[in-house]
């Protein structure tokens, strides 16, 4: 790993990374290998065989489970080892969730937030005495977290919130009043990590214990999914909170906030992974049991191509999310956890990698829920009915694309991150949009197929990069500041991007296992990944044509589309007999196989 | 002219299946070979030898106080002795628990190959080559042995199905047991029924299951009552437990057990893929049910379209 | 009480359709994951429970190659002291050279118990343990589903067929073959897995043991593997009642149920 690069946030769009530099499935160290696999154990140990119970709200099981959980050092895994924690690195905290993350929404909603937002914004940003009060009871599920932003009236606009603190008198305590809505772990959660305007505009976070006064929950809300885990409003009616409990600054709330989603959204997309290649094994194991027209159905053609269509994106998923989360690592390195800094520079250092966050958070909540619908799809009317897990999954992976940020906002906050780094100088992004547009105008495409595996590949993700950050600068010239009015086209970079770290993500791990393994070993990896670059190429094609007719007409618009035609040149493959090959290896191991552990 | 030799399994006075199995495939080999069979039976007495005898050309029989109990180094011990002295070309062994206990150690102690856990045994060209199942029966494999003077075999048992043969007289010789033999380095305490008062559905080798095509209630004894007469367990599907029919405990399935028995006997099961996740580990899945689209047939390997109480009726019959 | 525990790391084939490899003598296993024989997981459950309780400490011994050092290092997650590999190079091993090898490295240990698994998932042939223990010269029992240990000798169970179990008294130095449901084995924990990062994995080559030719010679020869024949679905039994009693009992005993 010698060769390893820590990139800046974003900088995957302006340079071409060699597979070397980047982290895959394939790097897992042996201890990380051993932690998923116990996190697996556990996972079909504990939470299989407990599918029907978990799917109906019981808190003492929930609880039970936190606590076995906990004796592994799961809930406490990304904590400082000085609070109780097992100060793991990210790679091994998403396998964990990755593995953990198993259709058992009792578990997996409550686990989530215990780990995730109910936790992370102590480690984050409490003070060395909040840590040592609340972390290690948190790690050892002798506490339940949870986190209290969403309000009946804002949702997406959270840091809006209406809920008031008021310093006592003597200065000892803050006074809350007001309402959280949809909060998981409300019913049975012993803290809750808050938000209110202090002197009605100084947006501040708090730490509130459901045993103290005034605090209350609401009924439990009846949702179309995730039916195992608990969901209130919490109510604050003159709550008392010692100031010691203002987590963070008084009026940085939203530093606390922002940062804590950032986590939670790429932690979504380890969760995603572990749910589909559930998913994956439950569809492959029915197409081999059921037999039509004389012949198991995973022998027919459309239903390979829908197995290995789940296989591709999980692959694809999987493989953005393990690179981030090793980016995030290396990003990490150096900070000594014990240090009083040591949250603000996490936090900071985190931050930077926001966009990569919300890139994993929107596709593999899409990417879920294509793979329960496609699971759905090939058990037919069984998939159908209620009881099967499937008819769960399909309901409870919904919700993976409205919390941690709805993927609406997520890929507005995409393109925003992209211009602000951009404009604050941390990606040259303007100069590269410069020289590009000069290039163009001498550019001459090959005629000519790439030699070599993948290199036909290789050049596609560079020409999507360069289409994508034409279409980008096209667009703020356009709209300057007022761009993010442009709703509609900024989802259509935002997805652009997504779709060139996905196809890089897969084209880099590929590249890599087939350097390291040869071609025979590579050959799914390598099927996978043309398969995806073949479909997703001329995607960001199509979203830069609708760019430029937006934004542009007449001779501008000729020109931009004749230069985006030169760019855009490629040559379909046979992805069809791809699909067939990756589905045909699949069928006889019934599992997602791509990767070991 | 060559000697088979098989080793008489028996507990309690009673032969037990697997030497009789022994004893069938062994009479086929000496037929095809022209070799002689001789029994060995260690401990028993002389009525045991009896039931052998029309199996066998020779009997070698041991009556010991010793040998009342199974001893593995006793075992060991006598068995390499009559090898050396006997020199015969196969020794078949049951692959029971005993039979892994003494027969990789006597394996050890003549120096003679060994290879355990057999479905099948041929000869060609003078060498034994065996039939075994790996990968928990998912695949077959063709085995041979080192070149040798001798070969042991430890046999599956249900292998072989023992055919009435042509009524042999066996020749009962009564032996001595050596006079040097090892201290005992075990002692025998007891026999136990296991897991008496408390049920384990997954440790059973026959689980007789039923789901909601038993009805009522009160039909479940009918079954039961079939479960005790095969020595097997009672285990069901979900609807029985969330009915309150049976305890939780009995529960096959995603959110009950998992099981493995070598014979899952399923009555009036549907074959809901929760349950049916939980017999993937079952041997030989028999279903009985009305319906002959219920899921089940597409995962048991013998199916039976029929009233699930006919079945039970005629089973209970032809074992009492 | 010091136990050495024998370990092996096998396929993981639930649900998988093997297939044959291109030599015909092996399934083909690339697509496969890997795991600890779940007989072993018991055992070392099993070695672990008897040092929490007695004090001592536990050695997991494995012959495989560097990819099999996976079993051993959870083995030392889930509470072993000290893990030996040897390397068996391109040795062609069966239970007979496995048996040879463990005896040599186990020769030079300090035990009282010596467990393995009755039989490994993959080859299931439950011969390693008896061999073993033959050539430590040591008191030995099959298929032990309980233990329970007073001073220099334990009161165990053997699980006979059809739901007897043998109730015998066994001294130390012994070697038990440890049936799975003995106890319920642990899970591995992230600390766990941390101080196994730090305790002694010694790897020894073969060639390292002294061992003669004819020790690390096979007894047995596997010629072929092949698939056992296709069957589409449940066969369906024909017949009246009486036929089709008479039909599932046959196949009852087939299956090694006796009735």
């Amino acid at each position: 790993m010698a060769k390893e690069k820590l990139f800046k946030g974003g900088e995957f769009l302006i340079t071409d990374a060699l597979p070397e530099e980047i982290f895959t499935p394939e790097d897992f160290t042996s201890e990380q290998k051993m932690i998923a696999q116990s996190a697996e154990e556990f996972g079909q140990g504990e939470l299989d065989t407990r599918w029907e119970e978990l799917g109906v709200l019981d808190p003492d099981l929930i609880k039970s489970l936190l606590k076995k959980a906990a004796d592994l050092d799961f809930l406490g895994a990304e904590m400082p080892e000085i609070y109780g924690g097992a100060g793991l690195d990210k790679v091994s905290s998403s396998l964990i969730t990755e593995h953990l993350s198993r259709g058992t929404s009792g578990f997996f909603v409550s686990y989530g937030v215990q780990t995730g937002i109910g936790s992370l914004p102590l480690v984050l940003f409490g003070s060395p005495e909040q840590k040592k009060k609340y972390l290690p009871k948190l790690a050892s599920a002798e506490m339940i977290g949870a986190y209290a932003l969403t309000e009946p009236q804002h949702g997406s606009d959270a840091l809006g919130a209406e809920t008031t603190a008021v310093l006592s008198e003597d200065g000892k305590y803050y006074v809350l009043n007001g309402q959280k809505q949809f909060i998981s772990n409300a019913g049975f959660a012993d803290l809750f990590i808050t938000y209110a305007q202090v002197d009605g505009t100084q947006f501040t976070s708090f730490i509130v214990e459901r045993q103290w006064e005034g605090v209350s929950v609401d009924a439990e809300e009846e949702k179309m999914g995730v039916h195992g885990s608990s969901t209130r409003a919490v109510i604050f009616k003159d709550v008392k909170v010692p100031v010691e409990n203002v987590l963070g600054e008084v009026g940085r709330g939203h530093v606390v906030a922002l940062n804590t989603l950032n986590i939670g959204r790429y932690k979504l997309g380890a969760g995603t992974v572990g749910g589909a290649k559930l998913l994956i094994a439950e569809a492959v194991k029915y197409a081999k049991g059921r037999i039509q027209f004389g012949k198991p159905i995973c022998e027919f053609g459309l239903i390979k191509h829908k197995i290995a269509e789940m296989v591709i994106r999980t692959y694809v998923n999987e493989s953005m999310v393990y690179r981030t989360a090793r980016l995030l690592d290396l990003a990490l390195e150096g900070i000594d956890p014990t240090s009083e800094e040591a949250g603000k520079k996490t936090g900071e250092a985190l931050r930077k990698y926001a966009l990569e966050c919300s890139i994993n958070k929107v596709f593999g909540s899409e990417m879920l829920d294509f793979v329960a619908d496609e699971c759905v799809q090939i058990m037919g009317g069984y998939g159908y009915i209620k009881g099967n897990p499937v008819e769960t999954a399909y309901r409870d992976s919904r919700i993976n694309r409205i919390w941690e940020g709805t993927n609406e906002i997520n890929r507005l906050l995409i393109v925003d991150l992209l211009m602000r780094a951009g404009l604050k100088g941390e990606l040259p992004l303007l100069d590269t949009i410069k020289k590009l547009t000069e290039e163009l105008l001498t550019f001459r495409p090959s005629m000519e197929t790439a030699e070599g595996v993948l290199e036909e590949e290789r050049k596609m993700v560079s020409m999507a990069k360069k289409i994508a950050l034409l279409s980008a600068g096209a667009s703020v010239q356009k709209y300057m500041q007022k761009l993010a009015g442009e709703q509609e086209i900024v989802a259509l970079i935002a997805d652009m991007i997504i779709e060139i770290f996905a196809m890089e993500s897969a084209l880099l791990r590929a590249l890599k296992k087939l350097q390291k393994e040869g071609e025979e070993k590579a050959r799914i990896h390598v099927a996978a990944t043309r398969a995806y670059i073949n479909d997703a190429f001329p995607k960001v094609d199509l979203m830069a044509r609708q760019v430029f007719a937006a934004i542009s007409e007449g001779e501008e618009l000729r020109t931009q589309l004749m230069g985006l035609r030169k760019l855009a040149r490629y040559t379909p493959i046979n992805a069809i007999a791809l699909r067939r090959e990756i589905a045909e290896s699949i069928v006889p191991v019934a599992r997602y196989h791509l990767t070991r552990i | 002219m060559g000697t088979i030799f098989v080793i008489a399994e028996h507990r309690q006075g009673e032969l037990r299946d697997i030497t009789f199995e022994m004893l069938f495939k062994a009479n086929t080999l000496c037929k095809d070979l022209s070799h002689k069979l001789t029994a060995v039976v260690l401990g028993g007495d002389e009525a045991l030898a009896d039931e052998i005898k029309k199996w066998a050309d020779t009997i070698l029989l041991f009556e010991h106080e010793r040998l009342k109990n199974f001893d593995g180094d006793l075992y060991k011990e006598v068995i390499s002795g009559l090898i050396e002295e006997y020199e015969p070309f196969i020794t078949l062994m049951g692959h029971t628990s005993w039979g892994m206990d003494f027969a990789p150690a006597l394996a050890i102690k003549t120096g003679y190959p060994l290879a355990t856990d057999c479905v099948d045994i041929q000869v060609e060209d003078g060498r034994p080559s065996v039939i075994r199942q790996i990968y928990s029966g998912k695949i077959f494999t063709k085995v041979s042995f080192r070149e040798s003077k001798s070969y042991l075999i430890t046999v599956r048992p249900g292998s072989f199905t023992p055919e009435e043969i042509g009524e042999q007289e066996g020749e009962i010789i009564k032996k001595e047991l050596p006079s040097d033999l090892p201290e005992p380095s075990k002692e025998f305490i007891g026999f136990e029924e296991a897991g008496a008062g408390e049920l384990d559905i997954t440790q059973a080798d026959l689980l007789v299951s039923i789901g909601r095509g038993v009805g009522e209630a009160e039909n479940i004894e009918v079954v039961r009552e079939l479960a005790d007469l095969m020595g097997g367990v009672l285990s069901c599907s979900r609807p029985i437990v969330d009915k309150n029919w049976l305890p939780k405990y009995h529960q096959v399935g995603t959110s009950g057990k998992s099981v493995k028995p070598k014979v899952y006997l399923a009555f009036g099961i549907s074959g809901a893929f929760q349950h049916v996740a939980g017999i993937s580990g079952a041997g030989t899945v028999i279903a009985v049910n009305k319906d002959p689209k219920a899921p089940i047939f597409r995962v048991a390997d013998y199916g039976v379209v029929d009233d699930l109480f006919n079945v039970v009726d005629a089973l209970k019959e032809k074992l009492k | 009480m010091n136990v050495v525990v024998c370990v092996k790391r096998v396929p993981m084939t639930q649900e998988v359709d093997l297939e044959i490899d291109a030599s015909k003598k092996d399934v083909s296993k690339d697509m496969l994951a890997y795991v600890l024989n779940e007989w072993d997981n018991y055992a070392v459950e099993e070695a672990i429970q008897i040092v929490e309780k007695f004090g001592g400490a536990v050695t997991a011994v494995t012959v495989g190659s560097e990819d099999d050092e996976e079993v051993l290092r959870r083995c030392l997650a889930m509470g072993a002291e000290k893990a030996i590999r040897v390397d068996p190079g391109d040795l062609s091993l069966d239970g007979f050279v496995i048996s040879k090898i463990l005896a040599e490295v186990i020769k030079g240990l300090e035990y009282d118990l010596v467990l393995t698994g009755v039989q490994a998932d993959d080859d299931n042939y439950g011969i390693v343990g008896s061999m073993l223990a033959e050539h430590l010269g040591i008191a030995r029992a099959a298929v032990v589903n309980h233990v329970d240990i007073e001073g220099d000798e334990a009161n165990i169970k053997v699980e006979l067929e059809g739901g007897v179990d043998e109730v015998l008294k066994i001294r130390f130095p012994a070697l038990l073959s440890i049936q799975t449901g003995i106890n319920e084995p642990r899970y591995v924990s992230i600390m766990g897995i941390r101080k196994a990062a730090k305790k002694e994995l010694q790897v020894l080559p073969v060639t390292d043991l002294g061992l003669s030719e004819d020790d690390l010679s096979a007894r047995t020869v596997v010629e072929e593997v092949f698939l056992p024949p296709e069957t589409e679905g449940a066969e369906i039994i024909e017949g009246d009642a009486a036929t089709v009693a008479e039909e599932i009992l046959r196949i009852m005993k087939e299956k090694g149920v006796s009735v």
